[in-house]
């Protein structure tokens, strides 16, 4: 299984590697931003992105509707990430067309299986 | 008050008569408490009666050889003329009231009724003292004034009302709070304030007595949250009058909003620090990151330990944050009181156990209406409570019971219990229980708060009963649906393994 990783912060996306690929097995690349994001997602396929929601610039919002938009994006799975867990942000999501969301902090030894849980739905 | 000439036939007989009413007249003009006098056109008394004397305290002669203006108040003598002149045209004084000044320097209110006799240039007149009354009137005046004045200067709003809710008064912080002059609000329904057709019947039943919260409107339509309490009066008409004391606290609220987005914003902003820090320990103390020795790994696993009491803490706040806002809504059905009780003692259990609390549970066959998620959380924040605050071997006792459709939980435990004054501060959020044996206790201080709004969603209400040295008892009760004893089909019990709604005791 291959997933991008996209975040801001190096840390969250190193922990996220760790996470995924060495404990998960799973093949991970990573985005620091929703436009390396997008160039990543249409050059590499992965199977799924786990994309944060709070980044300068593009936006996870933003991000999802344009990977949505393009043909050969639109049919990623993508599961959103966000420390904000309020009623509000989490309508937000929902409106949004948001499949799963994890809330920040994630428990680095279970990530991989909540994702393939996800991704059988 | 003339004798009447009697041309009678024998004039001794006659005479002694005269006499003999003269006698009488005069014992009556003797005895008269109240002032009988003759004055002439010339200013002075003519004849007094000793009321005189013992009412201003001067004698006789004094007031005769003095003209009667002397013992005139000065303020009142304008007055006192204007009303003699009236009565020497042949006006009768009725009820007339002037001040009198008193030998010892005291003044005395009478009230005088005279009449003219014209053609011998005299004036009859009898007073009667007013004193006391007039006193009473003045200070039923200042009285009147004084509360007035407290009414017109509150800073808060108070609007009183009939049984009808109509309006009977209004203050000026009431008149500023709605913007409505006092003249256009009497009469009308207090609803013109709430915008609301039947809210007098809910003032009553929610307000009276208690400090209630409410949206108003303003006349030019702006609404704001007013703070209100009403009380009944006796109005002295033996009708019910309501008296509403009312306080705008929009900008309290602004504040408080303003406090929750902060406290909020920053919970959030440090879950991103923690997903790296949490992450990263994690990893380090699973071992996928290759074994570490002894005593590096009980390094990594303090930290890890208390990264996850700090994302729990965030976590409480965050979730705190959203109860008070009455935002999650609450997953009402019928529920089994014993699933509640089995899934809090299996979350507590191991904490019970290595605490050395044994918790003894009377079996609960009751049914309420409530969400089971959000009740275990209340009862085992109770638990986990009795359980920190209790010493080695201080059993902890869960147990229920039915009362007027409600079903009351009891957990007992025999710590050192609570002192009076700290009683009514444990369920307000960020208050710690001093554990008395200077132990610092691990928490957020949010947990009752938590379960108090919890239980509130539930239509329920929370409690503590405790005397110091012999424990506490913390009591909640939420309403039932089905009539106890009935047979009810129990749900499949299922382990709960669930650390978000469990508050962390480690």
């Amino acid at each position: 299984v291959k997933v991008l990783v996209v975040d801001d912060e190096e840390d969250v996306r190193f922990v996220a590697r760790l996470s995924l690929g060495r404990v998960g097995g799973m093949n991970v690349i990573e985005a620091a931003s929703g436009e390396e994001a997008l160039a990543l997602a249409r050059s590499d396929r992965p199977d799924c992105i786990l994309l944060d929601m709070m980044m300068p610039g593009m936006d996870g919002a933003a991000t999802f509707r344009v990977l949505q938009a393009m043909p050969e994006t639109a049919s990623i799975p993508i599961i959103f990430i966000t420390a904000k867990s309020m009623t509000a942000e989490l309508q937000r999501l929902v409106e949004l067309g948001a499949r799963a969301v994890i809330i920040k902090p994630f428990n680095p030894m279970t990530l991989a299986n909540e994702i393939t849980a996800i991704l059988s739905l | 008050m003339s004798l009447i000439p009697d041309p009678g036939s024998e004039r001794g007989r006659l005479e002694a008569l005269r006499r003999y009413q003269i006698f009488e007249l005069d014992r009556f003009f003797d005895l008269s408490l109240d002032l009988l006098c003759i004055a002439g056109v010339d200013g002075y008394f003519k004849r007094l009666n000793p009321a005189f004397e013992t009412l201003l305290g001067y004698k006789r002669d004094e007031l005769l050889r003095r003209p009667f203006f002397d013992f005139v108040h000065p303020e009142d003598r304008e007055a006192t003329i204007a009303e003699l002149v009236n009565v020497r045209r042949g006006k009768k004084a009725i009820r007339f009231a002037n001040r009198y000044l008193c030998k010892d320097g005291s003044v005395k209110w009478l009230s005088w009724t005279a009449s003219p006799a014209t053609s011998e240039g005299l004036i009859y007149a009898t007073a009667h003292d007013i004193t006391r009354a007039k006193e009473s009137e003045e200070a039923l005046r200042l009285s009147e004034a004084r509360t007035r004045s407290i009414i017109d200067n509150l800073l808060g709003g108070l609007v009183t009302t009939d049984h009808a809710a109509r309006i009977e008064s209004v203050n000026p912080a009431a008149e500023r709070m709605f913007g409505y002059p006092a003249a256009s609000l009497i009469g009308q329904s207090i609803g013109i304030l709430f915008a609301e057709a039947f809210v007098s019947d809910r003032l009553r039943r929610e307000a009276l007595g208690h400090v209630t919260e409410w949206r108003a409107f303003r006349s030019n339509g702006e609404s704001f949250v007013c703070e209100l309490s009403v009380c009944e009066f006796d109005g002295g008409d033996r009708a019910r009058h309501f008296a509403a004391h009312m306080l705008d606290i929009s900008e309290r609220e602004e504040v408080e909003r303003l406090k929750r987005d902060f406290v909020a914003t920053v919970s959030h902003e440090l879950r991103t620090p923690l997903t790296s820090i949490h992450g990263s320990l994690g990893l380090l103390a699973s071992g996928v990151m290759g074994e570490l020795n002894d005593e590096a790994a009980r390094v990594v696993s303090v930290a890890e330990r208390n990264s996850i009491r700090l994302v729990s803490l965030i976590n409480e706040i965050l979730e705190f944050e959203k109860l008070d806002e009455g935002k999650p809504a609450l997953d009402l059905r019928p529920v089994a009181m014993q699933l509640v009780f089995d899934r809090s003692i299996e979350t507590v259990a191991a904490f019970a156990a290595q605490e050395g609390v044994p918790i003894d549970v009377q079996p609960c066959a009751s049914i309420v209406t409530g969400d089971e998620k959000r009740l275990a959380q209340v009862l085992v924040n109770l638990l986990s409570n009795a359980v920190k605050y209790s010493s080695r071997g201080g059993a902890v006792t869960v147990s229920a019971a039915r009362a007027d459709g409600f079903v009351e939980i009891r957990v007992r435990d025999r710590g050192a219990g609570i002192p009076a004054q700290a009683q009514k501060r444990i369920f307000q959020r960020f208050h710690r229980i001093d554990s008395g044996d200077g132990h610092k206790k691990a928490g957020t201080g949010l947990g009752l708060a938590i379960s108090r709004a919890i239980v509130q969603q539930h239509g329920g209400e929370i409690g503590v009963e405790s005397e110091p040295g012999e424990g506490s008892t913390f009591w909640f009760r939420v309403p039932v649906v089905l009539p106890a004893g009935l047979p009810a089909v129990l749900p499949v019990i299922l382990p709960v393994v669930d650390g978000t709604a469990a508050e962390n005791p480690a």
